[in-house]
């Protein structure tokens, strides 16, 4: 009997997948555990396996196309049997719960570049080489630089261009071996994800020389590919015009920005891809106070204030920002802080450096509160929806503060490592974030988070949750306190450190065990060798 | 003024003519006895006779080149094809005389001819008898082309054509015979080479002629309850093209759509973009979109047929797209 083929569910985030490429076609025999599609999923390519034996009787779901978790993409029968139209439909409900798929306990933080999707609607002229998604939370990136250009020839896994994505800059790599015909995204321009950049030629070149799609239709057309299957609405994410980068404007725009003495630098544009048009233009110059005062802002004559300066905000910042609205009213907070004494911890970083090994306060803290992770298994969780993540090993992240904002590369098993290797490992990661050259992977997961502003002399202060992990530990400096030790007053190094808890899955009482087992980590460092 | 069907509009520029010139003679297949195929000859072979409203026998070639010959000598011969489809036949007269004999002869013979009959798709006559052939003809230098929707425009440009001392081909919407409208009685004249702003609008051009501009006002209908102001250029003459009306509607809006029965590649829309960016290139708002008939042969059946075709969704959609509100 005709069974239906569903879109399993292949990462724990996953509510879609695309379908990149039938491997089997119509009338094709399957067996059970073979491969039958190539699935895109938000973070990686995947294989879709069949369960059962038979024949493929019908392609639901044609390549390019997504599908809801669940759905049919596919009927599986016998030789011959035959599936009406709607029989695909029909059928969907009754094997719903074939629908999990072992591979979904495996979360694939591993973000691969999505492997070329659908040709792009603009044209069929060429293989699309699309703006993959090189981080779980990356809806677009900027073409920082292209490392061919048009005609040279390209082979699969070599580098063609270096994309800033919202947490680093990363190379964009072919798929396929060909002739890069045609650049569609200019040095310095956005793209969204799954859009594409620029088109290859086949193999031979044949297709080079085919007529490129319509510059304007092209990027456009092929636009709603990333977005999963809400609408979409290039022209409201329209970026800004980048520094540096092409300006979009229609014709008629450049002309009325001539004609008033306009810089079309400082206008924002409405139309596809940031294109700046005349009513964008008419709303500039209602708002401007005057034409020169939009040309160049000279230095301010006595008496005048200088209006602020409007700066697009970079892609990492709009992603923290994002984050950060969804996660401080989405994500209920409690927060418990507790002083711990760092005179021990302190005599371990000076003997350490008497050894020259370079440990940082920092470092130490890492490796506490890895360790106390290990004891407190019931902090290292993560809720996704129903389900709550316990995860077996201790992957602790760093606040590192860059130019543009923030980004908590990880420090994997962290629990297990030595001080030093911490210590190596965190200068590595910090110094590369910083360059904009952290790989996905290593800034993707992670059981907690330790963000310290103690360097800033800040006693303590409350940090706000890192999704989708479910508690961070805030950080604030080492100082010299009176406290009472046996009726008697003394002065020891104090530090405050606060921990922000999801109170969805983690209750106040855990967090004070966690936070009573880090405290007697660092007053006691002997316990981390132990 | 009177209410006429295009096809009358037609006859009474015919009849007018004919009245007032008696060089003037029409030539074609059907047109005497059976007063025409599609009706447009009606009454003239009573009113004219035999020796000025000639039947033809199937030979589109040859009665074509016998039109042409007259009009050497000094007539101004009207020469019906029954379709545009059958006038292929006819190629070599219209194409390497009628429209060369001035050039040829260095200006010692002229060719005061007109060349019409139905184009376009008529409605289930599959694809030897549905073809848009208006840009072939548009791109031989030497020849006029007009191509009216309106009864009004058919009238007045047929009797410029008839007037005029060079070769004209005349495109008639094969389903736009029994169209009726208003029709001014007596001298009615439409210039070659005018194009009319059939509506007026401010936010987007839509740029069509013939058959086409009836769907074009469908949208613009549509699009006005969507409070999408469309302005209306119908060009009427597609060689020599108005230009001057094309760029003055872009100045206007700054959008254009440009719409055309006929095939996408090297269709007279083409042509009317090509001016649009090269001489409009700073009214442009947005890159110009163009509607054309779908790049194939046309089916039989009547729903692929009206799919092939350009209809008032597809040109709402250009008119979107063109105003950036896709998805909107």
């Amino acid at each position: 009997m005709a069974t239906p083929i569903q879109m399993p569910a292949l990462s724990p985030t996953m509510t879609e997948g695309k379908i990149v490429k039938w491997l089997k076609k119509e009338g094709d025999k399957v067996s059970s555990g073979e491969a039958i599609a190539e699935c895109e999923t938000d973070k990686s390519n995947l294989e879709i396996e069949a369960y059962d034996d038979g024949y493929l009787l019908k392609i639901v779901v044609p390549e390019g196309e997504m599908a809801k978790v669940g759905s049919p993409i596919a009927i599986l029968g016998a030789k011959g049997e035959k599936v009406d139209a709607g029989g695909a439909k029909a059928a969907a409900p009754a094997a719903a719960p074939k629908a999990e798929a072992p591979k979904a306990a495996a979360p694939a933080p591993a973000p691969a570049p999505a492997a070329q999707p659908a040709a792009p609607a603009g044209g069929g002229d060429g293989i699309p080489v699309v703006m993959p998604a090189l981080s779980p939370t990356m809806t677009e990136g900027k073409l920082v630089k292209w490392l061919k250009k048009e005609g040279d020839k390209v082979s699969s896994g070599q580098a063609i261009a270096e994309v800033e994505t919202d947490k680093s800059n990363l190379e964009v790599e072919a798929y396929d071996d060909g002739v890069l015909a045609r650049i569609v995204v200019q040095e310095g321009q956005m793209a969204k994800v799954g859009a594409p950049i620029a088109f290859l030629a086949g193999k031979g070149g044949a297709k080079a020389a085919a007529p490129a799609p319509a510059p304007s239709a092209a990027p456009q057309a092929a636009a709603p590919a990333p977005a999963p299957s809400a609408a979409p609405a290039p022209k409201a994410a329209a970026p800004a015009p980048t520094p540096g980068g092409r300006l979009r404007a229609s014709p008629l725009a450049k002309r009325m920005a001539r004609e008033r003495g306009l810089d079309l630098s400082q206008v924002r544009g409405s139309g596809p891809h940031g294109r700046i048009v005349k009513s964008d233009i008419e709303k500039a110059l209602t708002q401007a106070p005057a034409p020169a005062a939009a040309r160049k802002a000279p230095a301010a004559a006595p008496g005048v204030r200088p209006e602020p300066k409007s700066v697009p905000v970079s892609s990492m910042r709009k992603v923290i920002s994002q984050r950060m609205a969804e996660v401080k009213p989405g994500v209920p907070h409690f927060y418990l802080s507790v002083d711990v004494e760092m005179d021990a911890a302190l005599k371990i970083r000076e003997e350490a450096k008497a050894l020259e090994s370079k440990v940082s306060v920092n470092d130490i803290i890492v490796k506490a509160s890895a360790m106390a992770l290990r004891r407190y298994p019931k902090i290292n969780v993560s809720l996704h929806g129903d389900t709550i993540l316990h995860f077996e090993t201790v992957d602790v992240g760093i606040a590192v503060a860059i130019e543009d904002g923030l980004i908590t590369p990880i420090i994997r098993d962290a629990d297990k490592k030595g001080l030093s290797a911490i210590s190596a490992e965190a200068r590595d990661l910090a110094e590369r974030a910083r360059k904009r050259a952290l790989k996905p992977d290593e800034y993707t997961g992670g059981s907690l988070t330790v963000s310290n502003l103690g360097m800033y002399g800040i006693d303590s202060f409350i940090a706000v949750i890192n999704p989708p992990q479910a508690a961070i530990l805030a950080v604030g400096s080492v100082s010299d306190k009176v406290v009472v030790r046996d009726g008697q007053m003394v002065v020891r190094k104090l530090m405050t450190v606060t921990l922000s808890g999801d109170h969805r899955v983690i209750d106040g009482a855990i967090g004070a065990e966690y936070l009573r087992e880090l405290k007697n980590l660092l007053e006691h460092p002997m316990r981390l060798l132990f | 003024m009177a209410e006429l069907m295009y096809r009358e509009a037609l006859n009474q520029a015919l009849a007018e003519e004919m009245e007032r010139d008696a060089n003037v003679f029409l030539i074609g297949e059907e047109v005497g006895r059976y007063q025409g195929a599609f009706k447009v000859s009606q009454g003239l072979l009573d009113r004219f006779g035999s020796a000025r409203i000639i039947d033809a026998p199937i030979s589109e070639l040859g009665f074509t080149g016998l039109g042409v010959g007259a009009a050497m000598v000094g007539l101004r011969p009207v020469v019906e094809m029954m379709t545009w489809n059958f006038a292929i036949l006819a190629m070599d007269q219209i194409v390497n005389n009628a429209a060369k004999l001035r050039h040829m002869s260095g200006g010692q013979l002229r060719c005061p001819i007109v060349f019409r009959g139905p184009g376009g798709a008529g409605g289930r006559l599959s694809s030897q008898h549905s073809q848009a052939l208006e840009s072939t003809y548009a791109h031989f230098p030497g020849l006029k082309v007009v191509a009216p929707a309106t009864p009004a425009d058919a009238k007045g440009l047929l009797k410029s054509a008839i007037r005029d001392e060079n070769p004209v081909i005349m495109i008639e919407g094969e389903r736009l015979y029994a169209l009726k409208g208003e029709v001014p009685e007596g001298e009615h004249i439409v210039p070659i080479g005018k194009a009319d702003v059939k509506r007026e609008g401010k936010d987007v051009s839509i740029i069509t002629w013939s058959r086409m501009y009836y769907f074009c006002e469908e949208a613009a209908k549509q699009l006005e309850a969507e409070g999408i102001s469309v302005e209306i250029l119908d060009l009427r003459t597609l060689r020599p093209l108005d230009e001057e009306a094309i760029l003055a509607t872009v100045r206007k809006t700054n959008r254009a759509v440009v719409v055309e029965e006929g095939w996408p590649l090297a269709g007279v829309g083409a042509q009317v973009v090509d001016i649009i960016q090269s001489k409009g290139f700073d009214d442009l708002d947005a890159p110009v979109v163009r509607v054309t008939g779908l790049d194939v042969n046309m089916s039989y059946a009547a729903n692929l047929e009206n799919a092939i075709q350009p209809d008032a969704p597809k040109i709402v959609a250009a008119v979107k797209k063109v105003l950036y509100r896709e998805g909107a």
